[in-house]
């Protein structure tokens, strides 16, 4: 048998709708638009900007010589010209195999980044939020949002790392001139040298 | 279930944005460079508004904006000049003798897509948005008050909320809801009974009721505990709301649902929403489906933050006054009351009927509400409720026939984390006892059901303590508290802009962000 009151409160009492800490000031839907736009825009759609050195290459020589990768400075008849963090190697043009050339800068290493930061971050935002809800079993849900977030990285990185790179098989000096910071080759008067410095 | 169609919808969204973003929402645009002699400058930019123009020294200008001068030998515009190391030597007009330049780069933008990036900006997309949602709702997201799940339903939604509006000893009550969706198999019906919130359960009892069912018959609940036959007698004609012709949301169960949105100066506000039927005589039936919207729970957790650091000791104060007491403190809610309907045959006047109530805005429940029919015209249905406050699901006229008398079934055997749980098996089988549950707690219930064609209810008695939260306390406000006791119209006046500040999200976020475990 139902009290009166009982009756009275059955639309005062249930449970499942929180109170809103942040009520009277911003809707959460609002917010959770904001964020997503913001994720989308800043994730996707950024603008190229036109770059005043040379592309990043990575010059894989035929044979078993090592893989160099830098700064693409000129490019010669015969020679090519990269700058790494030390120094300026002059590289002989016909013995290169393969030159991958930097498209855009989303490759593995950031897609690995990104899912680690992206797991950490929903990671601990998801098991708070769980803390702040319910007693026990909240590691879960972090471990659960990071390994989601390992996987698709795992998933993403091998796609990202091929658009991330234009491989040019055994290029001629023609087909690499317009990536490199003098395109029209070494100005008179510089040298290698002038370059190796930090800039 | 109305919480299918909305979890369905946020899916959809998320499917969408999924999609967009895999297939071409998060492409790269990438820069392809073009050389051109000294003596061909390129006044028509490609696509970018850039010329890159190389020195014979090795010095770089970036131009954005460039012409000929009439000689032909000196090329004017803006932009900036780098040094051989890219240092920016000067920026602004410039002038720049054609002897000197080496040749031309322009760069054009390309699209490269891939998929790996759309995954992450999906994943970033999808998390991102619910754990801002969490983190500003964490109870929303991961938890609800006493709920039993069908075993082979759906796991995401609960099938009945038990005693939602029994907020405190003094209120314990018992709920009865119907759970269409649960199945015999192999003569057994389970159930798992959680507690998803920072709340204390304290649950007396847990019974399915099991009603015999005539071929072709439904049993519906009366809303004064009897449980009749029911069947199909004549659907709507015409469903008439402030909004508009509503036929196509309350036509059949499981459709869309009739809602509206609470009045911006008064939350107490009625509306009125009138159902058409063809004529019909005898023991005829009203069967409304319907849950409440978040506007009730919106208020008591408001009211929970009103009374702020003091909301112990006036539950204590609720508690040993007993149910008149708890009367007092729930006058909001006899203000906003149930679903009253009313029915009228031709022209003659408007009879109440009933009203419809349950709490809750998670499952919707079905309830009867039984009259005589006279058969003198079209049956005319009124259903008279405040605004903002229920979604139906359903409306329709059924005929009945006696009511039957449900058989009891206690629990069999009752199993946590997978392991017999005797001591819960005997404090909900006896009836001077509660089954105690804190947050996280699952318990799993099997009851034993002969195969044959019933109808299951399920009947749960009991009560709950809600856990005070710390941000609660930030909104205490003891003249608001005093006004929710002292004159609970007023308070719904004051209340009704802050609730409409939330309403139009409050369904979606709550089921696009619920995590369970």
């Amino acid at each position: 048998m139902r009290h009166p009151a009982q009756d009275a409160i059955a639309t005062a009492g249930s449970c499942p709708w929180p109170r809103h800490p942040a009520a009277g000031r911003f809707g959460p839907q609002r917010l959770v638009a904001a964020v997503v736009a913001f994720l989308m825009v800043t994730a996707c759609a950024s603008t190229p900007k036109v770059q005043i050195v040379g592309r990043t290459v990575t010059v894989e020589p035929d044979g078993p010589g090592r893989k160099v990768k830098g700064e693409l400075l000129a490019v010669g008849p015969e020679r090519l010209w990269v700058r790494g963090p030390e120094d300026v190697t002059e590289i002989s043009l016909p013995t290169v195999r393969e030159v991958s050339v930097k498209r855009h800068s989303w490759d593995a290493h950031r897609a690995g980044m990104w899912s680690l930061i992206g797991g950490l971050g929903t990671g601990v935002a998801l098991t708070a939020a769980c803390g702040a809800a319910e007693a026990d079993n909240c590691g879960a849900v972090g471990l659960v949002t990071l390994g989601a977030w390992a996987l698709l990285g795992l998933l993403a990185a091998p796609f990202m790392e091929s658009s991330s790179r234009n491989e040019l098989s055994r290029p001629t000096a023609e087909e690499l001139r317009p990536f490199a910071r003098f395109p029209q080759g070494w100005p008179e008067g510089v040298t290698p040298g002038d370059l190796t410095r930090p800039e | 279930m109305p919480s299918n169609r909305t979890g369905g919808l946020v899916a959809r969204g998320l499917a969408t944005v999924g999609l967009v973003a895999i297939l071409g929402g998060c492409a790269h645009r990438v820069l392809s460079p073009e050389l051109h002699p000294a003596g061909e400058v390129p006044v028509t930019p490609v696509d970018l508004h850039v010329l890159k123009v190389h020195m014979e020294s090795g010095e770089l200008y970036v131009l954005d904006s460039w012409h000929v001068d009439d000689e032909g030998d000196r090329l004017e515009g803006h932009g900036v000049l780098y040094a051989i190391g890219r240092e920016e030597l000067s920026r602004g007009p410039v002038s720049i003798d054609m002897r000197e330049v080496a040749l031309f780069e322009t760069n054009r933008p390309e699209t490269v897509r891939e998929g790996g990036s759309g995954l992450l900006a999906f994943m970033t997309t999808v998390t991102g948005a619910v754990s801002v949602y969490c983190l500003a709702n964490p109870k929303s997201c991961f938890g609800s008050c006493p709920t039993f799940y069908v075993e082979g339903g759906d796991p995401d939604h609960p099938a009945a909320e038990g005693f939602s509006a029994s907020f405190a000893r003094a209120l314990e009550s018992r709920d009865v809801d119907a759970l269409p969706g649960a199945r015999i198999a192999s003569g057994r019906v389970v159930l798992t009974m959680r507690n998803e919130a920072l709340e204390t359960h304290a649950i007396r009892r847990v019974r399915l009721l099991v009603a015999p069912r005539a071929p072709g018959a439904r049993v519906l609940a009366g809303v004064e505990g009897l449980f009749y036959p029911a069947w199909p007698a004549a659907p709507a004609r015409a469903c008439r709301a402030p909004e508009g012709d509503c036929l196509g949301a309350i036509a059949a169960p499981g459709g869309a649902e009739r809602y509206s949105t609470a009045d911006p100066r008064d939350l107490a506000t009625r509306e009125a929403v009138e159902v058409d039927f063809a004529p019909a005589r005898g023991q005829l039936g009203l069967a409304l489906s319907a849950r409440q919207t978040l506007l009730s729970t919106h208020l008591f957790y408001r009211t929970l933050g009103y009374f702020g650091s003091r909301a112990g000791e006036h539950l204590a104060t609720l508690e040993r006054g007993g149910p008149p007491r708890a009367a007092r403190a729930t006058g909001m809610a006899r203000l906003l009351g149930g679903i009253a309907a009313e029915v009228a045959e031709a022209g003659g006047e408007w009879r109440p009927i009933g009203t419809f109530q349950e709490a809750g805005p998670i499952a919707s429940d079905v309830q009867v509400l039984p009259f005589e029919g006279r058969g003198h015209g079209p049956l005319r249905v009124r259903l008279r409720m405040a605004k903002g406050l229920w979604r139906l699901d359903h409306v329709g006229l059924v005929s009945l026939g006696d009511p039957v008398e449900p058989r009891a079934v206690l629990p069999r055997a009752v199993e946590r984390g997978l392991r017999p749980d005797h001591r819960a098996l005997d404090l909900l089988r006896r009836e001077d006892a509660h089954l105690v549950t804190v947050p996280g707690d699952a318990y799993r219930l099997v009851f034993e059901v002969p195969e044959g064609e019933v109808e299951l209810f399920l009947e749960s008695e009991g009560y709950y303590y809600e856990w005070m939260r710390e941000e609660w306390l930030a909104e205490e406000d003891a003249a608001m508290a005093s006004l929710v006791l002292s004159n609970p119209a007023e308070a719904l006046r004051r209340m009704a802009g802050p609730f409409k500040r939330h309403e139009p999200e409050m369904e979606h976020a709550f089921w696009a962000s619920r995590y369970r475990r």
